[in-house]
């Protein structure tokens, strides 16, 4: 037999540099009356949690998971008035409303992907702070089924 | 509110102090070659002057330096008492409250020592967006 050397590499290496969360695009609502509202957050997390099925038998253990659950949670600055956040959020609180949330404010693009769907606005802390600082309040989106991504 | 407006806005409220409106005391914004205790000098600080605090905000730390007098402190406490809490209470009614006063001490500027307080401001300014 004779040795043809090593496999050719047919992998997709992962050269894109790391990206750095500047001005994250999360918009709340039905178009054209979506909030915007990513320059009151200090902290965007959109996490994916998947309960476990563990099965275990003579032949070993198995694990399988349920179906994905989207939570996206935004730690904001609380402001008030006519473009204040409370004032901006609070008629959608408690409500299933359309979101948008990408990694920039650039459009959709393969650097820049979208995700889009319907999520219920968990209620806001109205006031949370000590004397003399900012009011800090998670803004929670509960995701309802299955976002859609996409790159454009 | 960026930074320049930030130390407008408190150069304002320290002129609503009495003794500022009367023209005992002096206001300024930024520092200055000579000035005529008592005053009020606005500078930024401490440091860090600004650090991130929202995607669009910053968190800016200016503070308003009560000037009582040359460094003498027998003659000044009394008024440089009186210039903290005047300034802290316009600072506040302007909502803009000193988060921390700090104690008497040394203040140069200009190549002359002064006895001063810092009354030290954090506010947000915008930052992007």
């Amino acid at each position: 037999m004779t040795d043809t050397g090593p496999e050719p590499q047919v992998q997709t290496p992962v050269t894109q540099a790391p990206w750095v969360l500047v001005h994250p695009y999360i918009s709340i609502g039905t178009t054209p009356n979506d909030v915007e509202m990513h320059c009151s957050a200090t902290n965007l997390v959109v996490a994916a949690a998947q309960d476990e099925n563990k099965k275990e038998s003579f032949c070993g253990a198995y694990v399988t998971y349920k179906p994905v659950i989207w939570t996206i949670t935004a730690t904001s600055l609380m402001s008030y008035g006519t473009a204040g956040l409370w004032n901006l959020l609070q008629p959608m609180m408690g409500t299933v409303v359309p979101f948008e949330v990408r990694p920039d404010t650039g459009v959709a693009s393969p650097t820049n992907p979208s995700m889009k769907g319907t999520a219920m606005l968990k209620w806001v802390d109205f006031i949370n702070g000590a004397a003399n600082e900012i009011s800090e309040c998670d803004v929670v989106l509960a995701v309802q089924g299955t976002p859609t991504f996409a790159t454009a | 509110m960026n930074l320049t407006d930030l130390f407008a806005a408190i150069g304002a409220a320290l002129k609503q102090i009495t003794e500022v409106i009367s023209g005992d005391w002096q206001v300024f914004i930024g520092p200055v070659d000579a000035v005529s205790p008592p005053a009020f000098v606005i500078v930024g600080g401490p440091d860090p002057m600004l650090t991130e605090s929202s995607f669009c905000t910053d968190a800016a730390h200016v503070q308003a330096v009560a000037i009582a007098a040359r460094l003498d402190v027998e003659g000044t406490y009394p008024i440089l008492l009186a210039m903290v809490d005047a300034g802290n209470d316009a600072l506040a009614a302007a909502g803009l409250r000193p988060f921390q006063t700090l104690a008497p001490a040394p203040f140069e500027m200009a190549q002359l020592q002064y006895l001063a307080a810092r009354l030290q401001v954090r506010q947000p300014v915008a930052r992007g967006g």
